[in-house]
C-alpha cells in the first residue's frame, strides 16, 4: 500500500512538474499524458439532478478509468414510497432528452437492463438507473460510465 | 486493479465487481463491461473517422479506399489522465462479420498497449503490479462479446459460470491470498484454479464457445495501426492522398516516401 501512495506521489509530482513545462497535454514515450481535475462521469451526472423532494445520500463516488474499466460516477437517494420510481424514471427520461442522450434499441436495452439513455461523442456515456427495493423503501442508484 | 473486497456484492444493487467463474476463470465484471468496445464497434460500423477533419483524409490501405479513428484506453487518478490512444485505419466496405473481426483485433492490440502502460515507470507505481494481471484479457474479451452479441452481464455470469460469493473468497484465500500479481496472464485465455462449485451439466471447464466465435483480422490486410501513433496533422490538414502500408507506414500517393510521425 505504501508503495502504491509513494507511487502515486511520484507519478504526480513529475506529472505536475511536466504540465508547467509543457501544458496540459503531453507524450511521455508512447502514451499520452493530461492533467486535467476534471471527471467527465461526475460532469455528466451533475446533469441529472435528483427529483425533489429527495436528497442525495453521501457523496458522488468515482471510480476508473481503467483500462476497459470505464469512468463510473455514481449517486444514491432514498425513495419511501415503491411506487414514486415511475416518476422518478420519467423525470430522468426527461433529462435525458434535455441533455441530448438517446434512449437505447432493443439490442442496446437486452445488453443492459437498467440503461436508462447514451450519448456518443469523443467519450461514450451511459446512464444507469438502478432502483432497489425492500420492506423499509428503495434506494436508487444512478450512475453515468464514461469511456 | 483488483482487489478481495471487490468479491463482495455492493449495496444496494448487490453487483459482484469480482468473481470466479467455472469456465472463464476470475472475471472482473468492471473490465467487462460492454461502453468501450461498443464505442469502437460503432465507430467501425460508422466507416467513417471520429472528427470531420479526420473524414477528409484520402487514404487507402492496401490499396483500397480506408477510413481512420481514433481508439485507446486510458487510466486516471487525481487530475491525471495517460492513455494509449492512437490512429488506426480500417479498410471501406467491410461486412459485418469481418467489422467484428478488426473490431476485436484492434480492442486486443489496444488492451495489450494498456496493459503495457500498466507495467510501464512511473505509471507501474499507481497500477501496483496490475499489468496483465490474470483477470485481465479475459475480462476484456466478456465485454468484447457482450458488445458484439448483445449479450447482458446476467447471461454473461450464467456462460462463465460464475461461483457463489463463498466460493470466490475460498479461491481467493486458498491460490491468490496476496492478490493476482503472482498470476501474470499475457493470453485471452483464463487462468483456472481448482473449486468445489460445478455448474449444472458441466463436467470440465472450457472457456464457452459463445465466446470464441469471433477471429481477430490479421494486422495489414484489412486494418494497420498507425507505426506514429497519429497521422501527420500535415496530411490531415493538407488533405494530401495517403496510402498505409501493412506494417503501419504512411506514404503520400503520388510515391514520395514520407513516414507518420508522433504528433503532440
Amino acid at each position: 500500500m505504501k508503495k502504491v501512495i509513494y507511487g502515486s506521489i511520484a507519478v504526480l509530482v513529475v506529472a505536475f512538474a511536466l504540465f508547467f513545462a509543457l501544458g496540459p497535454t503531453f507524450t511521455f514515450s508512447s502514451y499520452t499524458v493530461e492533467i486535467s481535475p476534471g471527471s467527465p462521469a461526475r460532469d455528466a451526472l451533475e446533469t441529472f439532478a435528483i427529483p425533489e423532494p429527495y436528497r442525495r445520500s453521501g457523496d458522488i463516488e468515482v471510480t476508473g478509468p481503467e483500462g476497459t474499466l470505464p469512468e463510473i460516477a455514481t449517486l444514491h437517494f432514498s425513495v419511501s414510497d415503491e411506487s414514486d420510481l415511475s416518476d422518478i424514471r420519467s423525470h430522468y427520461q426527461r433529462l435525458c432528452e434535455r441533455n441530448n442522450f438517446q434512449f437505447p434499441d432493443d439490442s442496446l436495452q437486452s445488453m443492459d437492463p437498467e440503461l436508462l439513455c447514451v450519448k456518443q461523442e469523443e467519450r461514450r456515456y451511459s446512464v444507469i438507473f438502478s432502483p432497489s427495493c425492500n420492506d423499509s423503501g428503495c434506494e436508487v442508484q444512478l450512475s453515468v460510465r464514461a469511456i | 486493479m483488483t482487489d478481495r473486497a471487490d468479491i463482495e456484492p455492493t449495496q444496494p444493487t448487490g453487483w459482484r465487481r469480482l468473481s470466479y467463474t467455472y469456465h472463464c476463470g476470475w472475471v472482473d465484471w468492471g473490465h467487462a463491461l460492454p461502453d468501450g468496445a461498443l464505442g469502437l464497434l460503432n465507430k467501425l460500423k460508422g466507416q467513417t473517422a471520429d472528427n470531420g477533419l479526420l473524414n477528409s483524409v484520402d487514404v487507402t490501405l492496401n490499396g483500397k479506399p480506408a477510413f481512420v479513428i481514433g481508439y485507446g484506453q486510458e487510466m486516471g487518478a487525481l487530475g491525471v489522465r495517460v492513455s494509449s490512444r492512437r490512429h488506426w485505419v480500417i479498410q471501406k466496405g467491410l461486412s459485418q462479420a469481418e467489422l467484428e473481426s478488426v473490431g476485436l483485433a484492434i480492442y486486443l492490440s489496444a488492451s495489450f498497449d494498456f496493459e503495457k502502460l500498466q507495467g510501464t515507470f512511473p505509471f507501474s507505481l499507481v497500477s501496483g503490479g496490475s499489468s496483465f494481471s490474470t483477470e485481465d484479457l479475459v475480462s476484456n474479451v466478456i465485454g468484447f462479446y457482450s458488445a458484439a452479441r448483445a449479450i447482458s452481464q446476467d447471461r454473461m455470469r450464467r456462460l462463465c459460470g460464475e461461483v457463489p460469493v463463498d466460493e470466490s473468497y475460498r479461491i481467493w484465500d486458498e491460490h491468490t491470498p496476496d492478490g493476482f500479481s503472482g498470476y501474470q496472464n499475457r493470453t485471452t485465455a483464463p487462468t483456472l484454479f481448482p473449486t468445489q462449485y460445478v455448474p449444472a451439466g458441466a463436467e470440465n471447464p472450457v472457456f464457452p464457445s459463445a465466446l470464441s466465435s469471433i477471429k481477430p483480422a490479421r494486422q495489414g490486410e484489412t486494418w494497420a495501426r498507425l507505426k506514429g501513433r497519429f497521422l501527420d496533422p500535415g496530411f490531415v490538414n493538407g488533405r494530401v492522398p495517403i496510402e498505409v502500408l501493412p506494417d503501419g507506414s504512411v506514404r503520400v500517393r503520388n510515391g514520395n516516401a514520407r513516414p507518420s510521425r508522433v504528433t503532440p
